[in-house]
């Protein structure tokens, strides 16, 4: 079955009540993760300067079949997938970080700029982090963040998810980032 | 909590507040509305990180994915793997992480590229990157950092390399200007490594700065040889039911370096070895100038450059040679064609410029040093240019106290030359200066000439559908086929004249007093004059046998050639003129007679050699094998010709030994693609049953006739008196014929076998009408009772459709006689449609018309080009060829005159991947009910098709003589 039939079925399943769909979920959105992320070497072996954003969308034209889902029904799924993607992502950069040094949390020293590439488990799970605590202070903000960071969601989609303004949203991904990136340099200290 | 969120809201107004402001600004704005210090310095830690924001949370998740999910475990330092200590990480790739190593089992140090582990999920890529890692193993040069091989430990896959110490050519050029000598000290290395790979069929296409090292001796070593086509080659994405459809897709696939890639591979089209060049003119000229040849801001103002502007030429030192700008400026043809293609032109070039310290007197008006090294290099194929040739082989590396190694005097590009028709279609004059080609001209074939001291094949004019040519013995003519008619031609120019109609061959020869001797198709070996009039047979066939490809030896009195008998392999035979006599000598194909007294000739794959005295006709000691990368054309033919004792062939490029043969493919409407299990072969011509359940196929060399069933994957050769089927094999209605033209007692004509194998094949017609035998596209109408084909009408000089009736008085009556050729009939289910291609209007284009009243109407079914319609679905559809070879399907309603329609034609996402311009032969096939399409694919894991390469070796005869001793 096509993957976007399939995960169309489980997230209908999940809202239908079925929470077990939310767990069949996982591999298959792990699955498109992983095809996401070949692409991605494939693109960056040819150029690596040029952005590949677009590759996002295409996981979701993919993972959400557009004809079974509504609009409104639509941004809520991405924002489902959006929080499953970081929850696989998450869970993989936890292994890896465990694996590479015996689970004794020793910290890499971190590259001048915030970019994921040093250490890349280890500033994704710094991200986890700091993104619970955002949540902890601002639910909506860590959503955003989530939505737009991790779900590859546009500002008008994280707007509809959330029933707020674009504005609100717009407003809400800078903030967070600001708050983001003190939280990070907080732990660099 | 409440007090927390509250605060959390102010500090959040406060910031967008600032934020509203310019950055100078806001400092003084915090501190106007907000009197609170501990808030406003809460505030201001927020907004301080501001201008990092914008790139923060910018990567996709797609990188974040790669490197979480896929990166190389990069901490591996101190760890074991295998019998390799892993040391320090010394360079990230795309491709994979670098380290320093110790072979603890060998004690050398070593660098390890380990490969993400998502490499060893897929054994077949596995498979594939370690089959191209064994290939660069066996790359060995000085100038080559040597791939040791590859280890696999648990999930991780390292290539073991050579470990170079020193800097990369990127670093040492960003170091401090390299001087002009340096500079071709480097390049001359480089050009050196480049020709030892492009010897072996690897391309390194990723030649940059970064992968040139050069060590504190100044020695150059090119690194990553052919890794980005190993790599390239084993990341296809998704399982391999895709993998053709992607790779057709991407015919080359971008996998340089943008400021290096050549215009071809920006523009995904196929590409070989000559995009090194490029990338050496680049790199050549950016270690001239310091700045690289093509430039900008980003990575598509790069890619602009390339594709539109010149380097800056006058940015170039002044002392640099004249050679040395001629040799950039044909490095950096934007035209693969008009590049340079010889890593060994550019080593010789280098060092011209090398010798001549005086570089900068180039220009003094002494001609002879300005003589470029094309012109030298001709000198040195033509053996005239003594000088010349000592000076390269004292520049050279090859040293006066080595065996002479033959000298690949030259290597074309000939991207058109046709290599799916039976037979040999390129000859080289005695001498080896012209090489005439029958090759690909649109849609049609035509007869080339290409000289070597000129970069472009050139069309021999009046030669449309020329094939199977030869030289005459003193170079000044050719003979050949065209329209199945014997045909000669000057190479000074002038029209061709015809010698005699109705004769094709398969092979000719043109001995002295214009004697020529033709393999004439279906009835052995004939001789003619080139003057015309008499003609006379010299040999006679046994049954199902075929003579072909003969060559007269020196004195005129004795003809080499190829006997494919009815049973067995095929053998080199010679016929003695004055006698009469015919014998065998020994299994091959396409025998060769060299004036050093050698034969050469192809058998099982290879190129062998035999010392032969023309005297006794016996051969001495034992044949040798010469060359092993000789491509073997589908039909079963090696290609390759001599011409004096200059040996030309098509050199097969890479590692895959399967060049040429093909397998039988099944796909169905969404793209999904099944290999039948047949052996690789050179097949040809498969058709479906009518049930769609069983297909009938030719299998050269031999061209015996064989149905495969799909529903049990047994395949069965129609045995029982060997059929030699010429043209396609066609099914009666029934399903329990299969009808085709053939060889009956000295004669063709058309018969039928039946299709489990049993009984002997019957002849039905006989004619002349039939002029090539191998295209007569026999269609059997649905009531069994005729067979509509591709013929020659009488007094027509095109083809037409015939109608041959099978019942009472069998005989073959003209269907139609267009004012085009048409070939390619079908009939329609009905009976009352048939559908062909006609190129009335210039180009072949496919027509429906009424049936049997074709005079009615005519519809033209396809527009853009389009060739070997087949009808499907109950006859409410019609699939065929378009003209940029993809295939289309129409849908069509009603059966007669006044109630046929048709619709537009629209593509199918079928991986076709064959030669399609020829409308010639009908090389796929689909059921009845139009749900599975039958291809043949080439053998090579898909991998890209490079240009067909001709080589054309000069001095090879020492190497003859070393080999097969017993002829001195």
């Amino acid at each position: 079955m096509p993957a976007a039939a399939r995960v169309t079925e489980l997230l209908l399943a999940w809202n239908g009540g079925d929470d077990a769909a939310l767990e069949a979920l996982l591999p298959l959105v792990e699955a498109e993760l992983r095809r996401l992320a070949r692409g991605y070497m494939a693109r960056e072996r040819r150029d690596h300067t040029l952005q590949t954003t677009a590759l996002v969308n295409e996981a979701y034209l993919r993972l959400v079949d557009a004809q079974r889902v509504s609009w409104k029904d639509r941004t809520h799924f991405l924002g489902i997938a959006a929080r499953l993607m970081r929850r696989v992502l998450v869970d993989h950069a936890r292994t890896r970080a465990v694996q590479k040094r015996g689970g004794d949390g020793l910290r890499v020293p971190f590259d001048e700029d915030i970019s994921l590439s040093p250490a890349p488990d280890v500033r994704l799970l710094e991200l986890d982090r700091a993104l619970d605590a955002l949540a902890a202070v601002d639910d909506r903000k860590a959503r955003v963040v989530e939505m737009r960071f991790f779900g590859g969601m546009t500002v008008e989609e994280a707007a509809e998810a959330l029933r707020v303004s674009g504005d609100t949203v717009k407003r809400d991904w800078r903030l967070a980032k600001l708050w983001l990136l003190r939280e990070l340099e907080g732990h660099r200290l | 909590m409440r007090g927390e969120t509250d605060r959390w809201h102010q500090i959040e107004e406060l910031c967008h507040a600032a934020l509203a402001r310019p950055e100078m600004e806001r400092g003084a704005l915090l501190r106007s509305i907000c009197p609170d210090d501990e808030l406003r310095a809460d505030v201001e830690a927020l907004i301080a990180n501001d201008a990092r924001a914008e790139a923060f949370l910018a990567q996709p998740i797609s990188a974040i994915a790669a490197q979480v999910m896929l990166e190389c475990d990069s901490v591996w330092t101190g760890r074991m793997l295998n019998a390799l200590e892993v040391g320090p990480l010394l360079g990230k790739g795309g491709m994979g992480h670098v380290y320093k190593a110790r072979d603890t089992e060998l004690h050398r140090d070593v660098a390890i590229k380990l490969l993400a582990p998502e490499f060893a999920h897929d054994s077949d890529r596995l498979a594939r990157f370690a089959r191209e890692a064994r290939v660069l193993a066996a790359l060995n040069h000085p100038n080559i950092a040597q791939i040791h091989g590859a280890e696999k430990c648990g999930d991780t896959t390292a290539l073991v390399m050579e470990l170079v110490e020193g800097e990369t050519l990127a670093a040492r050029i960003g170091r401090r200007p390299v001087s002009v000598n340096d500079a071709l000290g480097i390049a001359r290395q480089v050009a050196d490594a480049l020709e030892a790979a492009h010897d072996q069929g690897i391309v390194h296409r990723d030649l940059k700065p970064a992968n040139i090292m050069v060590r504190g001796d100044r020695t150059a070593k090119v690194l990553d040889f052919g890794l980005a086509k190993a790599i390239h080659a084993a990341a296809d994405p998704g399982p391999s039911q895709t993998s053709a459809l992607a790779l057709s897709a991407v015919p080359g696939g971008i996998w340089g370096t943008a400021a290096y890639m050549a215009p071809e591979q920006i523009e995904l089209n196929a590409a070989d070895r000559r995009v090194d060049l490029w990338a050496f003119g680049c790199v050549l000229f950016e270690m001239l100038t310091r700045r690289p040849a093509f430039s900008g801001e980003t990575s598509s103002d790069v890619l602009v450059s390339i594709l539109e502007h010149e380097p800056r030429w006058e940015t170039l030192p002044a002392t640099t040679p004249a050679t040395i700008r001629r040799l950039l400026d044909r490095c950096l043809q934007k035209n693969p064609k008009r590049r340079l293609d010889s890593a060994a032109v550019a080593r010789l070039e280098i060092d011209e410029a090398l010798i001549q310290p005086g570089s900068i007197r180039v220009g003094s008006g002494d001609r002879r040093r300005r003589r470029s090294m094309w012109q030298a290099l001709s000198w040195v194929t033509f053996g005239v240019g003594v000088a010349m040739f000592g000076l390269a082989m004292i520049a050279g590396r090859a040293s006066l106290t080595e065996a002479p190694r033959p000298i690949v005097a030259a290597s074309l590009f000939v991207d058109d030359l046709s290599l799916a028709q039976p037979g040999v279609h390129f000859a080289v004059a005695p001498g080896g200066r012209t090489v005439i080609f029958s090759g690909r001209h649109g849609r049609t074939l035509v007869l080339f000439r290409r000289d070597l001291d000129r970069l472009d094949p050139e069309p021999i004019a009046g030669t449309i559908g020329g094939s199977d040519l030869f030289f005459s013995d003193d170079g000044s003519s050719i003979g050949f086929e065209m329209r199945s008619e014997l045909w000669t031609a000057r190479l000074e120019g002038g029209t061709p004249q015809r010698v005699l109609p109705n004769l094709p061959l398969r092979g000719g020869a043109w001995g002295p007093n214009g004697t020529i001797v033709i393999g004439r198709v279906g009835s052995g070996l004939w001789a003619v004059n080139a003057s015309g009039g008499e003609r006379r047979q010299l040999t006679v066939p046994g049954q199902g046998e075929r003579h072909e490809m003969p060559q007269l030896l020196p004195r005129g009195d004795a003809v080499l050639f190829t006997m494919f008998p009815l049973s067995g392999a095929p053998q080199v035979a010679i016929h003695l003129i004055e006698t009469g006599e015919t014998r065998r000598l020994f299994e091959g194909i396409g025998a060769r007679f060299l004036e050093t007294g050698h034969i050469v000739f192809g058998r099982q794959g290879k190129l062998w050699a035999v010392a032969f005295d023309p005297e006794t006709l016996q051969t001495s000691g034992a044949a040798q094998p010469v060359r092993d990368d000789v491509v073997w054309s589908a039909p079963g033919y090696p290609q390759f010709t001599t011409g004096g004792n200059v040996l030309a062939y098509v050199r097969r490029r890479g590692a895959s030994a399967s060049i040429g043969k093909k397998v039988v493919v099944l796909a169905d409407r969404k793209g999904n693609v099944q290999v039948l299990p047949l052996p690789p072969g050179n097949y040809l011509l498969p058709r479906f049953s009518p049930e769609g359940n069983r297909l009938a196929i030719q299998a050269g060399p031999a061209r015996e006739l064989w149905v495969y069933d799909l529903r049990h994957g047994t395949a069965n050769r129609l045995a029982a008196d060997r059929v030699i089927a010429y043209s396609a094999p066609a099914w009666t209605p029934d399903g329990r014929r299969i009808v085709f033209t053939t060889w009956f007692d000295g004669d063709v004509g058309l018969g039928w076998q039946s299709a489990d194998g049993s009984g002997p094949s019957e002849p039905l017609l006989r004619g002349a009408w039939m002029r090539s035998f191998e295209r007569t596209h026999p269609a059997v109408l649905p009531d069994g009772s005729a067979v509509i084909m591709t013929g020659l009408a009488p007094g027509a000089t095109e083809e037409d459709l015939l109608l041959a009736r099978l019942k009472e008085d069998r005989r073959v009556e003209t269907l139609f006689h267009g004012p085009g050729v048409e070939r390619n009939p079908a009939i329609a289910p009905s009976g009352r449609l048939i559908a062909y291609n006609s190129d009335e209007s210039g180009r072949p284009e496919v027509s429906v018309r009424p049936f049997p009243d074709v005079a009615a109407r005519r519809w033209q079914i396809s527009n853009g080009g389009g060739a070997f319609p087949v009808w499907t679905r109950g006859g409410r559809e019609i699939v065929y060829q378009d003209g940029q070879g993809r295939i289309r399907a129409v849908a069509v309603r009603g059966d007669d005159v006044t109630t046929f329609e048709f619709s537009k034609p629209e593509p199918l996402t079928i991986p076709l991947n064959q030669d399609c311009c020829s409308a010639l032969d009908r090389d796929f096939d689909v059921t009845p009910a139009g749900d599975r399409f039958l291809f043949l694919r080439d053998d090579d894991d898909g991998a890209d098709r490079p240009s067909i390469e001709l080589a054309l070796i000069q001095n090879w005869t020492e190497e003859l003589k070393r080999l097969t001793p017993e002829s001195q």
